[in-house]
């Protein structure tokens, strides 16, 4: 027996004590034995029968069969790969591979017989659309790569493949088209996404919190995105597209600020239409973020700034509230984030439940008991109302903890807090980088034509990329 | 980052000594002065007030309910002390972020407001914008009338004049202004002037104030000339006859298109030369009678003779019976003669202008219903 030979015999024998998990299959070829390992959760055990075992035992009835013959016209398996290395045996077989060994050879044959449980592409759960396509991506990563291929036919199309994880082995995959995509971006993320040493990755938000320049800050450096159709949008447009193995949310990067409000309906949709949109989810993040802060300023520190009809009904609204407008703010705001915590980790079943219940306690039964004005009660449902506007929704996650912080600011130095919170705010934004880039642009630094190509999402008028992304093919049209 | 940090707290520190929560007051835990009128009993100031009581909807309605109103008297020999009563009647702090308006007895007026213009001109609480009346009768009595039109007394004066000023037919004088005029020195000024009028409220034409003191009145019906002189865009109605038949009434609204008042100083004597160019829509006529362009060549004379009329005798009235500049015709001399105007004595070279007042007028809409007229318009 030559020295591989016994190598591959002592794994085998390895793997036969049952420990891994692995399964040893000993076919007998003539005089010779050829042993299949496999693990029988990850293989599909149809195309391990009907393509493998089985057409080895009918060639190898009467025929010798070296490993070389098996590789080249026994076995039907498409992605097939032969190697000599006994050490690497352990990875392809947790990798869902089965490995073919004859005992008269120095090599072994990896055959690709992955099965994996994968649900079926459907529309978006999270990045919903009244107009775009409702393929989504899913957790399967091939899937949502074949996703990005058949809208993308261009050869400059690359996906570059990632492991990451010690222990998980995840498969990441960096998608980009290379004459677009500034080379300096692709270069920073390959490098983060190198430099990552962990044990596990096991959605794509971990792979979004490493490439993050401070684990501290507070927005979002990179989008998320579900649809695959944005996913694409986003790789013409000069970004890089990240799809983790068992995520179905896949991030892009660099993201700025602006852009998490952009919705690939606008782009579909009218002009003026995309504009109003745009218009009202700008306005609709600055509701949700101030008008709480807002009413406590008016309320409780400058109400002259309303006219005196509007001060009046402010205050014949408030007349048996017991509670100071900064406390009631404060409990209307908790109960609301309360709600939607509840309906997001509630089984669909009862969500109607909180709701229902949600309606009542909220919006009666602390208004007829005087607990709460009616004027709160717009108030703290607008602010709610207006958090989801913006189809990526990490971008509000941040606001809605701003909001609480602008309602404290507030609550002690009255307007004069609220333009303090909202400038170290507008600073934080405006000193932020994503990957190098302002996080605030095109706003500031300011581009006239940036700012316009974003406001009328018309892929007529759009004639340029982004200049701030700075992308090799400068011009779409 | 230690630098940084002291920053940031030296920013806190004096944000929470100068502003904070110091000057924290919920808006229902206020007193709502809604209006304040002001009279002179004796030697003592009465401050009448009318306040907001705030009640909560009544049970089983859905609709909120309106503010409804009570009043509170007090006395004291100045503003402070009659301050420091009305403060200890209140149940809350006075807040006058919400006052609409500012109600002056005639007595009050004719000792002078100016007093308590600068007192709203200086004190944080007031709205600058406020708008101040002179009451024929006493201000308690006129806030204490039971308005249906409105929420209150001071919501009713309020929306009354800022109507009629929006429609141009009388003006919205604001503190700010009042008080530039008072700045001014040489000159007077009218203030809306309101009184009980068979139990309603009701405008009644101008208070004139002459170094902030009440000198006189101007009859509604004779408001046109000060209108014409002073509001920004005056809509006012002329009655017409018929140059040929006296019974039909030709009824216009005339508008102002352009309004050039210029001042000359000849031979020591002020000029004041006023032109108006008016375009008048004839509305309707009392017996619909064919219009020739003859009669409408009559008509807008009649209508230049008539605003003229209306202007002179008002400036005349100023001259005389008045002794005051009440239309600012110094600002005009100042600005276009300012090395005369710091030589002569405004006052008395007023009295004694010259003021010669050109009206143009034209005829824009004739309304014209004669089939065999021979021109269109």
């Amino acid at each position: 027996m030559k020295r591989k030979n016994k190598l591959f015999v002592e794994k085998i024998k390895t793997f036969s004590e049952g420990k891994f998990g692995v399964s040893v299959r000993k076919l007998t070829i003539l005089n010779e034995e050829a042993f299949i390992l496999y693990i029988q959760e990850l293989t599909d055990g149809k195309i391990l029968s009907d393509s493998i075992i089985k057409p080895i035992l009918q060639n190898g009835k009467d025929t010798m069969l070296t490993i070389d013959k098996i590789f080249s016209s026994v076995i039907y398996i498409d992605d097939i790969s032969m190697d000599d290395d006994e050490n690497k045996i352990e990875d392809y077989i947790l990798k869902g591979k089965s490995i073919i060994i004859l005992s008269n050879s120095e090599k072994y044959i990896i055959a690709n017989t992955l099965k994996i449980e994968k649900r079926a592409v459907s529309a978006p759960q999270v990045e919903t659309t009244l107009r775009g396509p409702r393929d989504s991506f899913t957790e399967n990563m091939d899937t949502n790569l074949s996703l990005i291929r058949y809208r993308i036919k261009d050869p400059s199309l690359r996906m570059d493949n990632f492991v990451i994880g010690r222990r998980t082995k995840t498969n990441v995959a960096v998608v980009y088209i290379e004459d677009i995509a500034n080379k300096k971006h692709v270069d920073e993320v390959k490098k983060r996404l190198d430099e990552i040493d962990i044990d596990g990755v096991l959605e794509s938000g971990y792979i979004q919190k490493f490439i993050l320049n401070n684990t501290f800050d507070l927005f979002p450096q990179a989008g998320i995105v579900e649809q695959s159709d944005t996913a694409c949008q986003n790789i013409l447009e000069g970004k890089l597209c990240i799809i983790v193995e068992g995520s179905n949310l896949a991030l892009v990067v660099p993201k700025t600020f602006i852009e998490f409000l952009d919705t690939g309906d606008d782009h579909y949709e009218n002009l003026y239409l995309a504009i109003f949109s745009k218009m009202l989810r700008f306005s609709a993040l600055g509701i949700a973020l101030t008008l709480s802060a807002l009413y406590v300023a008016v309320v409780s520190f400058h109400s002259d700034i309303l006219p005196p009809q509007y001060i009046l009904a402010i205050a014949t609204s408030r007349v048996t509230v017991p509670f100071n407008a900064f406390l009631e703010v404060i409990a209307m705001e908790f109960i609301t984030e309360v709600l939607r915590e509840a309906s997001i980790r509630l089984p669909q079943q009862v969500g109607a439940a909180i709701s229902i219940v949600g309606a009542i306690v909220i919006g009666q039964a602390a208004v007829a008991a005087g607990l709460i004005s009616p004027l709160m009660v717009i108030i703290a449902s607008l602010s709610m109302m207006c958090s989801f506007v913006a189809a990526d929704y990490t971008i509000m996650n941040p606001i809605r903890i701003l909001k609480f912080m602008m309602i404290f600011i507030t609550g002690i130095f009255g307007i004069f807090g609220f333009t303090l919170g909202f400038t170290f705010i507008i600073i934080n934004l405006c000193s932020q980088t994503s990957f190098g880039i302002p996080y605030f642009a095109p706003i500031a630094p300011f581009n006239f034509q940036d700012l316009k190509n974003y406001i009328f999402s018309d892929v007529n008028l759009e004639r340029k990329r982004p200049k701030f992304l700075n992308t090799i093919d400068k011009t779409r049209k | 980052m230690i630098r940084k940090c002291s920053n940031l707290l030296i920013i806190f520190i004096a944000s929470l000594m100068l502003t904070s929560c110091w000057d924290y007051g919920d808006i229902d835990k206020k007193s709502m002065t809604i209006s304040i009128g002001i009279e002179q009993i004796g030697d003592k100031v009465q401050f009448s007030g009318e306040l907001a009581k705030l009640t909560p909807s009544k049970e089983g309605t859905e609709k909120a309910q309106t503010a409804q109103i009570y009043h509170t008297v007090s006395y004291g020999k100045n503003f402070e002390d009659a301050r420091i009563h009305n403060d200890v009647i209140n149940p809350f702090p006075v807040f006058l972020g919400v006052t609409r308006v500012v109600v002056f007895g005639t007595n009050y007026a004719k000792k002078g407001i100016e007093p308590y213009l600068n007192r709203i001109g200086s004190i944080y609480d007031y709205r600058k914008n406020l708008l101040s009346v002179v009451s024929r009768e006493k201000p308690k009595a006129l806030l204490n009338i039971k308005v249906e039109k409105d929420i209150s007394v001071g919501f009713l004066i309020e929306n009354m004049i800022n109507s009629l000023a929006n429609s141009g037919k009388t003006l919205y004088p604001n503190i700010g202004e009042l008080l530039s005029n008072i700045a001014l020195g040489k000159v007077g000024y009218v203030i809306p002037y309101v009184g009980i009028e068979h139990d309603h409220i009701a405008y009644l034409g101008f208070a004139v104030m002459k170094d902030s003191k009440l000198v006189g009145m101007i009859d509604l019906v004779d408001t046109d000339g000060v209108l014409y002189l002073l509001a920004e865009k005056p809509r006012l109605v002329e009655a017409i006859p018929d140059p040929e038949k006296e019974e039909n009434i030709y009824s216009f609204r005339t508008v102002i298109k352009k309004r050039k008042i210029k001042t000359n100083y000849i031979d020591k004597k002020v000029e004041i030369n006023i032109d108006l160019d008016l375009y008048a829509a004839l509305q309707y006529q009392y017996h619909v009678a064919p219009l020739s362009d003859k009669k409408i060549k009559k008509l807008e004379e009649r209508i230049s003779e008539k605003v003229k009329e209306d202007i002179g005798s008002i400036i005349k009235r100023a001259q005389k019976e008045f002794q005051c500049d009440i239309f600012q015709f110094a600002r005009y001399f100042r600005a276009q003669h300012p090395n005369i105007y710091k030589k002569i004595k405004w006052e008395e070279a007023f009295k004694d202008a010259a003021v010669n007042v050109t009206v143009q007028t034209k005829i824009i809409n004739k309304n014209l219903e004669d089939p065999n007229a021979k021109k269109k318009y």
